[in-house]
């Protein structure tokens, strides 16, 4: 992981009097996952849409393996594909039908592409569908569909649009399986995703997009250390906490916050600086009001996510 | 070994064939049942109270403007609600364009090739019923070739920049319904333009339907007319070319 294989700089799209993206620079480094996080309308997907050729920049740049992609889209189309968060899949034309024009689209002769295309269902645990469009296939099918189409000219550089949004618990895991295959196998990914959990899981560095702008960049672990949060500790109390023992609580050294949300039955969120705070809350909480359940978790990238981005909701 | 902008157009040709011949049945019967309606209740039913002045039979002055008429309805809904679906609906012309090694020009020759394709299937459809049972019915084969052509290439750039500029789909119908009508009953498809006063006909003879129409009906080789409409098609392909340039990379 040495060269750069995709450097943006200062890139923006307005729509209108919208600031879409405003300004982002980032580079992406040869066999390395980026995750692209960001609330509903943060610049996400438009990023991704520039980053492939689709929408113009209103200014900055755009290099993909050295070439610039409003100068020579040919090339740069030749280095990435995509699989993208819509369907995408041809209405009447079966699978390998569909995925053998895929591939000749991309150059390949006739014998390769049909060879491909079986290659790819066969990847994809598709073949007995290959007559089927794609419209006839469950959730999780399309999405391994999509994903195996991105790979049929194996090449260097792939965008992975929400990837397993929408999947059951298997599907999701089975495709993580996949990604992970392609991270050994030295693939650049982007990665758009709303699960932290996967980005947590799959992405060697993070960036946090809301609107339009970078607000937090840097591997998952250095981005929970910024947060300043080391575990969150859930405690239910064996008798309600009052006013006053919640504040006792809170003025423990190393408790950085504490709250009792509403319909938590009682239940109170310790986020703690330091793990040596849990010897003297859990004692305090104990005398104070009893402890019936206590569940210690180190604070995650979702925690991280929120703290930026705020827990209101998104239009 | 074939240039890449070849290669490209000419895959999107062979997509967009293997597409039409799976239902090629369902678009046979669309390419007749208008135009044997016409033939049936104007031509044969209406037309035998009408003498026009100068010309044989109504049916014979109206079989060359059905004719024409149908490649321009086949080709331009065709195209405006395939390129709208696979936009708007179905997603996948945003991916070809997306991330296809290929330029929109490419994808739009391509749509061209088959529109020509098309066109000749709609005329083969209308016109193998009318030469088995209307024996007698002679038209110019290469003038027929050669509007054929034009107008494919006019009317399928039509559809695909109304297909891939327009968003709503009622917006879609309606601009189809304000293309094809005024085509359809003005054009000199039933009557002749001559009727029509000079300022109404200079504007009906500029639209390529017409001189091909009016083309198809003198027989021969009706050159000027074969111009005008190929120069009609070849501004009407750049400007499709732009518009589909401009609306696939916002």
């Amino acid at each position: 992981m040495t060269s750069e294989m995709i450097q943006v700089e200062r890139l923006a799209k307005s729509f209108g009097n919208h600031d879409a993206v405003n300004g982002i620079s980032f580079d992406v480094l040869a066999g390395e996952t980026l995750g692209l996080l960001g609330p509903n309308g943060a610049g996400k997907t438009t990023t991704i849409r520039m980053l492939t050729g689709l929408v113009r920049p209103s200014s900055g740049r755009i290099t993909v393996g050295g070439y610039d992609v409003l100068k020579n889209p040919i090339e740069v189309k030749r280095l990435f594909d995509i699989s993208p968060q819509e369907a995408s899949l041809h209405p009447h034309l079966g699978i390998a039908e569909d995925l053998y024009f895929y591939a000749r689209l991309r150059g390949l002769s006739r014998k390769d592409a049909k060879l491909r295309a079986q290659q790819t269902l066969q990847w994809a645990k598709l073949e007995s569908h290959a007559k089927k469009n794609g419209h006839q296939l469950s959730g999780g099918m399309q999405r391994r569909l999509l994903m195996a189409r991105a790979l049929i000219t194996d090449p260097p550089i792939l965008y992975l649009d929400e990837p397993t949004t929408g999947l059951d618990p298997q599907s999701r895991h089975a495709l993580w399986e996949y990604i992970f295959e392609l991270k050994r196998r030295g693939k650049t990914m982007i990665l758009t995703t709303h699960y932290m959990e996967e980005a947590e899981k799959l992405c060697d560095r993070v960036i946090i997009i809301d609107h339009g702008k970078i607000i937090a960049e840097g591997s998952p672990a250095k981005l929970r250390r910024g947060l300043g949060i080391d575990s969150i500790l859930t405690l239910k109390p064996r008798r309600p906490f009052s006013s006053a023992d919640l504040r006792a609580l809170k003025e423990i050294p190393g408790v950085l916050d504490l709250s009792s949300p509403n319909g938590s039955n009682g239940c109170i969120t310790v986020h703690l600086r330091e793990k040596e705070a849990l010897d003297e809350i859990v004692v305090a909480a104990s005398c104070l009001a009893g402890i019936d359940e206590l569940n210690l978790t180190e604070a995650s990238l979702e925690d991280v996510f929120l703290q930026l981005t705020g827990r209101g909701l998104r239009e | 070994m074939i240039p890449r902008p070849i290669l490209a157009s000419l895959v999107t040709f062979e997509r967009e064939i293997r597409d039409y011949r799976k239902n090629i049945f369902y678009f046979a019967l669309r390419n007749l049942i208008q135009p044997v309606f016409f033939v049936l209740v104007i031509g044969v039913g209406l037309g035998s109270f009408v003498n026009l002045p100068g010309r044989e039979s109504y049916l014979s002055f109206m079989l060359p403007g059905i004719l024409m008429m149908s490649v321009v309805q086949v080709c331009y809904q065709h195209f405006s609600s395939e390129i709208w679906m696979s936009k708007n609906h179905e997603g996948y012309l945003e991916l070809l364009t997306m991330t296809a090694p290929i330029k929109p020009r490419e994808a739009v020759a391509g749509y061209l090739l088959t529109g020509i394709v098309v066109a000749f299937f709609a005329v083969l459809c209308f016109l193998l019923p009318v030469w088995l049972l209307l024996p007698g019915f002679a038209i110019s084969l290469s003038a027929l070739m050669l509007f054929t052509i034009g107008l494919a290439l006019f009317f399928t750039s039509a559809g695909i920049a109304v297909g891939v500029s327009v968003l709503d789909p009622h917006t879609l119908t309606t601009v189809g319904i304000f293309i094809t009508m005024p085509l359809t009953y003005l054009c000199g498809v039933f009557v002749p333009v001559e009727m029509y006063p000079p300022p109404f006909r200079l504007m009906i003879e500029v639209i390529p339907l017409t001189p091909a129409i009016e083309g198809l009906r003198e027989g021969g080789l009706p050159i000027a007319e074969i111009i005008y409409v190929w120069c009609a098609a070849a501004l009407a392909v750049v400007a499709a070319i732009k518009v589909f340039e401009r609306n696939m990379h916002p």
